[in-house]
């Protein structure tokens, strides 16, 4: 996957240099944070063997309550915290209805996709919902960069190290992918299917409250369609980085540069000045020539392994 | 190990972002940039979308004649955060002046940033206040109340009585929501109004939408569509009803202008897509080539045109045109052009363009 947005940064850098400023790779990666950041905890549902389509009006509402909050005089340290905490209760929520109803997940989402969608906004009024005091320190932190870092980037990076650390290092992680491997065999080995899948869709919707709410730190306002496109991006990403649709498996920093390689799609657009008809080609043309890039680095990887033991 | 790979992939990341460490751009001078050819970024919403086709195409004439090179960008539908990250990757690219649709507030703090840095922006066709740049597009309200007006002569003027259906592509958009406002005060007093209903932005959904809108308001007299797509799909509804509705809605769509041209349709109201592309370029280009700043805010309304069966009548004092004539503008490039040229060359009205600028609250009036 490196190697795959290693050649697709060369190749828009070398037609315009100022794509690899550090400053512009920085500033990629941290803009592109916020439906990254709901990719790598995809991973985990995915990794489930499960899709929750929700999650970009999951984060939008996550971010009205939050602004809202403000916007009636809540500490916005506070109303991020509470925002971070209603996405997770909207995962609760996800999770306590597929297990109550004992559907898949994706099913359940369907209806939850739209009942976000319609309380956000009733919530917002059917307007943006813009905190009073954007100059606060909330807004600020979000918005500051150490150096040359910005903080979104940070956050980005440092939580992608922190769930590939759960999910491939934890017996939490472990229980999810034997699930996605095979739930029968998960159930028979003692593994609490539900508990796990719903601590699996609080986690996504703690998430994207978190991203909602770094969203609202980082534009000073959350609008009415904010996130309703994330949800095809969020799977590609996961998808692209190398977490089968089939589950049992799934890498998070897989995520992290699948994101990256959306992101630098979108971006060496831009630079090689596409024309917007043919934009929209282009991003999924290039998209299945990463793919195949990676693919057949590991098919090259897996044919010397075979070598070698013959 | 597999910790230490995935830590080996995080360090290649940052040499990745290390990469571009010893390279480095030269910023122009102001001198140098009136000299060399400028890059002038175009961002829109809804690319593709026939209106849009029409806005970004006046951008490209502007760019012709005033010898810059317009780079034409953007999203398939409202995405602001995708559209910001377009814009500051112009920029990044060596734009020198980019012109965006706003599709939400929350594009504001970061175009203000780069507006803080000296880049020119100008917003068009959907704007917002917070954003320190001058905006070129429709009043929503009072254009769209013309078309109430006309609605609700059609239905008895004064004595008017009956159910009238708004419907929106989408609900909660701030300029269809200013548009919606604009329709009910042009409708006035003493009707019973539904909606605005949801009618998507999905043509063909939209067609079942409003099937059904009709299906369960048989006694509905009038029917508005606040978004380009609803006139069309009105008008064949209504011709299956035997015409009896009166319909409404927006843009110079071929469809839309079909509606009218067989009398399913009553009007539709236009925003002069062209100088809404046109002059957002001019405005940057000018302000580069002067170095006289842009306006920290402020709006200049792009005119409204009143479109019905028998023709056009144009703001700015442009003449009347055709149904055929506006037709024909949607394929036919160099005409469109010959007919709008006149507003920016010569004694046109947008070639002193800094005397037209207006106070944003304007916009939404």
């Amino acid at each position: 996957m490196l190697a795959a947005l290693l050649l697709l940064v060369v190749v828009v850098g070398t037609h315009n240099s100022a794509f690899v400023q550090p400053q512009n790779l920085l500033n990629l990666i941290a803009s592109n944070s916020f439906f990254g950041m709901i990719a790598l905890a995809s991973v985990f549902l995915l990794a489930l063997g499960e899709i929750d389509l929700s999650v970009g009006w999951n984060f939008n509402f996550s971010a009205v309550i939050a602004a809202t909050a403000m916007t009636h005089g809540v500490d916005p340290w506070l109303g991020a915290l509470l925002g971070v905490l209603f996405g997770a209760t909207l995962g609760l929520a996800n999770g306590l209805l597929t297990t109550a109803l004992r559907l898949p997940v994706i099913i359940v989402t369907l209806g939850t996709f739209s009942m976000f969608h319609g309380l956000s906004l009733v919530l917002s009024k059917s307007s943006a919902v813009v905190p009073p005091d954007v100059e606060g320190s909330f807004f600020t932190s979000v918005q500051r960069q150490f150096g040359k870092v910005p903080v979104l980037a940070i956050v980005f990076v440092v939580l992608a190290i922190v769930l590939q650390i759960v999910l491939s290092r934890t017996r939490f992680g472990y229980r999810v992918q034997a699930i996605g491997s095979n739930p029968e065999a998960a159930r028979l080995a003692g593994i609490p299917l539900a508990r796990t899948r719903i601590l699996v869709l609080v986690l996504v919707g703690a998430v994207c409250g978190l991203s909602g709410v770094l969203s609202v730190g980082q534009f000073g306002a959350i609008d009415t369609n904010s996130g309703s496109e994330f949800l095809l991006t969020v799977v590609a990403a996961v998808i692209i980085g190398g977490t089968p649709l089939s589950g049992g498996s799934g890498t998070v920093v897989g995520a992290l540069f699948g994101a990256l390689i959306i992101a630098t799609i979108a971006s060496g657009i831009v630079f090689f000045g596409i024309d917007a008809t043919w934009s929209t080609f282009v991003t999924g043309a290039v998209i299945v020539v990463a793919v195949a890039v990676d693919q057949g680095v590991k098919w090259q990887r897996q044919r010397r392994a075979e070598r070698r033991l013959d | 190990m597999r910790i230490a790979r995935h830590i080996i992939m995080i360090a290649g990341l940052v040499a990745l972002v290390g990469l571009g460490a010893g390279a480095s751009t030269a910023e122009g001078t102001p001198q140098a940039q009136t000299q060399k050819k400028l890059t002038i970024g175009f961002v829109t919403h809804f690319v593709g979308n026939p209106f849009i086709k029409q806005v970004a195409q006046a951008a490209r004439d502007a760019g012709k004649d005033l010898g810059v090179t317009v780079k034409i960008t953007g999203t398939p539908g409202f995405d602001p955060a995708a559209q910001l990250k377009i814009v500051q990757d112009l920029f990044a690219s060596g734009a020198d002046g980019v012109s965006t649709s706003i599709t939400g507030d929350s594009m504001a703090t970061g175009l203000n940033a780069l507006i803080g840095q000296g880049k020119p922006i100008v917003q068009f066709n959907i704007y917002s206040s917070r954003i320190k740049g001058p905006y070129v597009g429709e009043r929503s309200v009072a254009d769209w109340a013309i078309l109430g007006r006309m609605v609700r002569q059609k239905m008895g003027g004064r004595s008017a009585k009956g159910k009238v259906i708004i419907g929106t592509c989408a609900p909660g958009f701030p300029a269809l929501v200013d548009r919606i406002k604009g329709v009910k005060r042009g409708l006035g007093a003493g009707l019973v109004v539904k909606g605005a209903f949801d009618v998507t932005g999905d043509p063909t959904k939209n067609y079942t939408a409003w099937q059904q809108l009709i299906a369960a308001n048989q006694d509905a007299k009038a029917l508005i569509g606040v978004c380009a797509q609803d006139l069309e799909n009105l008008g064949k509804l209504n011709k299956l009803n035997g015409n009896k509705f009166i319909t409404a809605g927006g843009d110079p769509t071929l469809g839309n202008l079909a509606a009218l041209a067989n009398g399913s349709g009553l009007i539709s109201i236009g925003q002069t897509g062209y100088v809404q592309g046109y002059l957002p370029i001019k405005m940057i280009v000018d302000a580069i080539r002067s170095g006289k700043k842009l306006p920290n805010g402020g709006f200049i309304a792009s005119g409204a045109e009143v479109i019905t069966k028998s023709g056009a009548v144009e703001d700015h004092g442009l003449p009347r045109i055709s149904l055929a004539t506006i037709k024909k503008f949607q394929t036919d490039a160099a005409a469109q052009k010959s007919y709008y040229r006149r507003l920016f060359v010569g004694k046109g009205k947008f070639v002193n363009w800094r005397t037209h600028v207006e106070p944003i609250a304007n916009a939404g009036r």
